[in-house]
């Protein structure tokens, strides 16, 4: 069991890792939203996520619908295995594009 | 922020369906094995196995996986299930019960019983084995996908907003689904998820329509939902579906007909011409008041026939209805249950209060209003307190397990016959009751029926047999436990009894006096066992839980042609129909289905505490003298002829004051030492009163004759 943590690695730069569910949900929402709101363009690695819930992919479409409509970017670093996993199942991977490149190791 | 634990559901699930696959087997036992009894063994232990996949119990998935094998070799006939098989699988149901237990006690990871669990696996790999059908690993993997051609099915499923709050992710069932078929594409539908500020992170706001390639079964499909399907919206339409199938589909989703079309496009379920026909027809319809619906549209285009849009929405319809039919049942927490009754109770008591002012006030549309209102809360509260009964089948469905593996261990051959299993009570009792009849059954079998030579040499059958009866008479419930063994000694219970110093040695007992003093506390010893004919065991113990809650147990036995225990137990422990007298200004209530009549005491005889009744009769009790009431005594007297079982006492009182819907409140500690009370109600101006103890006040009137009335001093609390 690891915790969820985030982590602000440069202004715009998230990098989500451990657990993403349902009970950090609304934690993990507010802090999406207040970086929305504070930057243009935002970037977000989810490299070391081990575990995500639908609450998360719901947050995914959300934060990337809402920059959209503001005419920001999101923009996702790299997919650790279990998002891939779930993007895959949930046949989400055009949707939320899937990253260029990885920058994260 | 409330999270429900998805594994309370589970358990229950669980359990039920443990409770049916027994059922199964025991009858596979003693009648042989057919598909009905075969498959749903094999349904319960699939069910079980695919919800415990979506929690992921390791050890309970992994072992009905090979129990699931085996049933599948029996189901498809490579397997004979004969009798000693069917106990193994019934170890496995008791193991498996094990593992439901650590998983309510939050220990679901650790195994409860490793060398049990090692030795039925083996058990049942050499049933694999036997058939040269490889080891159970293999066997397992393929065995969601049972004997039978693979097909297309179509799902649509919305989850409840909530699903993720109560502990569940929609991923895991789709992670499950994948291991019954392969999925071949699965659109999530995003169109209902609000705007990033607006939304809500702990509800879940997706659809996902999805095909499975599968040969599971459409009840395997709809088990993989059974978590989830009282609250969901689900689907499942096979390869044979038609056009209308989806349309049915389509307008029972919450997204837009066009919108859901155009993925049942994407997907392949609808051709685009038809479709496109449909669709346009409902664009160059916008000037219409009434928009037709998807299936009115298609008819119109002749896409399909109209009596095949309404045989097909027909078909729907019945599907639909023997949907509801399976959900008919409903489960809710016994707590909330409590809760309203006792809502309901405070509501009694309150529309009482107010008919009662409306009565003073005398204004005719008010107390007519009143009386609406009262007829309804009757209703109500009947309606409430049907709620919590429940057949007492529930307990008497344990009881063909018990008398099997009692009766094995002993060597006996015991038949047991269960009658009257519908009969309702009180849904709190059922579960006390499980106990004392549990000790009365297995006290029958080890001592009361004879072992075979025995039963033989007294010209008895060699089975034996034991009878679970219930029924209803006079507002309570009557369960009888009897047998045809041996029945009490009635002389050696005395020298018993006598030898303890229970009885005092020159007694004058009657036989049935004397069975009764098994019940007593000092009378159970082990020594008791062996020496008599070993009925001693715990009975006190068994007297005392039906005395809590207020009922009562009697044993009549023939000594050498068996006993019957009869354990007698009102409806409802909750409200009842009381019927209101009182002794000066003191109110007593008395439950008002042992009332038979009210008959004015000049018509009546008297004799020395026995009245005479219409040339009967009848024992009675003066209420003012059984509490000490120093009230001037009334000019003119009443007697209440009350009855519980069959007997029957008279009650006199000063005045009757006519029916009263009494909310039964606990004693408080003022009233608790008066042993004629039962428990005690509030009427309706806000004043307490006390309800009689029917069943004591009976056993003092019969036991003590002319002397019950005389004064007890705990009636000194009374008065004021």
């Amino acid at each position: 069991m690891s915790e969820f943590t985030c982590t602000e690695v440069v202004p715009g730069m998230l990098s989500l890792s451990g657990e993403l569910s349902v009970v950090d949900a609304p934690r993990i929402k507010a802090l999406l939203l207040d970086a929305l709101r504070a930057h243009p363009k935002l970037e977000i690695d989810l490299l070391h996520v081990t575990h995500l819930d639908t609450s998360f992919v719901q947050l995914m479409l959300a934060l990337q619908r809402a920059a959209a409509e503001d005419g920001k970017t999101v923009n996702w670093l790299g997919y650790s295995q279990p998002v891939e996993e779930v993007l895959a199942l949930l046949n989400l991977n055009d949707k939320l594009s899937a990253p260029g490149a990885v920058l994260w190791g | 922020m409330e999270f429900g634990n998805p594994s309370v559901v589970f358990v229950q699930e669980a359990r039920d369906l443990l409770a049916g696959m027994e059922a199964a087997l025991l009858e596979i036992e003693a009648e042989g094995a057919n598909a009905d009894r075969i498959n749903a063994t094999f349904r319960a232990a699939h069910t079980i196995k695919g919800a415990a996949g979506l929690l992921g119990l390791e050890l309970l998935v992994s072992f009905t996986q090979v129990l699931e094998s085996v049933l599948d070799r029996a189901r498809n006939g490579s397997l004979v299930l004969e009798a000693e098989l069917a106990a193994t699988l019934l170890r496995c149901s008791d193991y498996m019960g094990l593992l439901v237990n650590a998983v309510e006690a939050g220990t679901g990871a650790h195994d409860p019983e490793p060398a049990i669990r090692s030795e039925l696996i083996s058990l049942l790999e050499r049933n694999l084995k036997a058939l040269g059908q490889g080891v159970p690993g293999a066997a397992a993997a393929g065995i969601a996908r049972s004997a039978g051609t693979s097909q297309h099915w179509h799902i649509s499923v919305r989850f409840a907003p909530t699903i993720l709050k109560s502990g569940m992710d929609p991923i895991a069932f789709f992670v499950h689904l994948r291991t019954l078929g392969q999925i071949v594409y699965l659109h999530t539908i995003s169109d209902g998820l609000p705007p990033l500020d607006l939304l809500d992170a702990e509800l879940c706001y997706l659809g996902f329509e999805l095909g499975l390639e599968s040969t599971a079964s459409r009840e395997t499909l709809e088990g993989a939902f059974a978590l989830v399907r009282d609250d969901a919206k689900i689907r499942i339409l096979s390869s044979h579906a038609s056009p209308t199938d989806y349309i049915a589909l389509i307008e029972s989703m919450p997204e837009s007909h066009q919108r859901l079309g155009e993925i049942l496009l994407a997907i392949g379920a609808l051709t685009r011409a038809q479709l496109d026909a449909a669709l346009a027809v409902q664009a160059g319809d916008t000037g219409a008041a009434v928009k037709p619906r998807l299936g009115e549209v298609l008819v119109e285009q002749r896409v399909v026939p109209a009596a095949v849009v309404s045989a097909a929405l027909g078909k729907q319809k019945q599907a639909e209805d023997k949907r509801h039919a399976e959900q008919r049942v409903v489960k809710v927490d016994a707590a909330k249950l409590d809760q309203l009754i006792n809502w309901v109770g405070e509501l009694v008591i309150a529309s009482e209060g107010a008919r009662i002012s409306a009565n003073r006030a005398t204004q005719r549309d008010v107390v007519d209003a009143m009386s609406r209102v009262t007829d309804l809360v009757e209703h109500i509260r009947d309606r409430a307190l049907d709620l919590r009964m429940v057949p007492i089948g529930e307990v008497f469905q344990r009881f063909p397990r018990v008398v099997r593996d009692v009766s094995k261990e002993l060597g006996k051959q015991i038949e047991l016959v269960i009658s009257g299993a519908d009969a309702e009570l009180d849904k709190s009792m059922v579960d006390k009751l499980v106990d004392p009849l549990l000790h009365i059954v297995r006290n029958a079998i080890d001592h009361g029926i004879e072992p075979v030579p025995e039963r033989l040499a007294r010209g008895k059958p060699a089975q034996g047999q034991l009878r679970l009866h219930a029924f209803h008479e006079s507002g309570c419930i009557v369960i009888e436990v009897s047998d045809d063994g041996r029945g009490l000694h009635g002389e050696r219970i005395l020298a018993k009894a006598v030898e303890r110093g229970l009885v005092a040695p020159n007694a004058v007992l009657s036989e049935s006096e004397i069975q009764q003093l098994i019940f007593l506390p000092g009378f159970s010893t082990a020594d008791a066992v062996t020496n008599l004919s070993g009925r001693g065991v715990g009975m006190d113990v068994v007297k005392r839980s039906v005395e809590r809650m207020r009922g009562e147990i009697e044993i009549e036995s023939n000594y050498g042609a068996g006993t019957v225990f009869r354990i007698r137990l009102p409806l409802t422990l909750a409200i009842i129909d009381g019927f209101q007298v009182a002794v000066g200004k003191t109110v007593f209530v008395i439950p008002l289905d042992t009332v038979i009549e009210c008959v004015d005491l000049r018509t009546a005889s008297r004799t020395q505490g026995v009245l005479n009744l219409r040339d009967e009769p009848l024992p009675y009790l003066r209420l003012r003298d059984l509490f000490k009431l120093d009230a001037p005594p009334a000019v003119r007297e009443s007697i209440v002829v009350v009855a519980y079982g069959h007997q029957r006492i008279g009650l006199v009182v000063d005045r009757l004051l006519g029916d009263f819907q009494a909310v039964i409140k606990p004693l408080g500690q003022l009233f608790r030492g008066i042993p004629a009370v039962s428990s005690s109600t509030i009427l309706g101006d806000g004043s307490v009163a006390l309800i009689l103890d029917i069943p004591n006040l009976m056993a003092r009137a019969h036991a003590r004759g002319p002397d019950a009335n005389a004064p007890r001093p705990a009636g000194e609390a009374l008065h004021n």
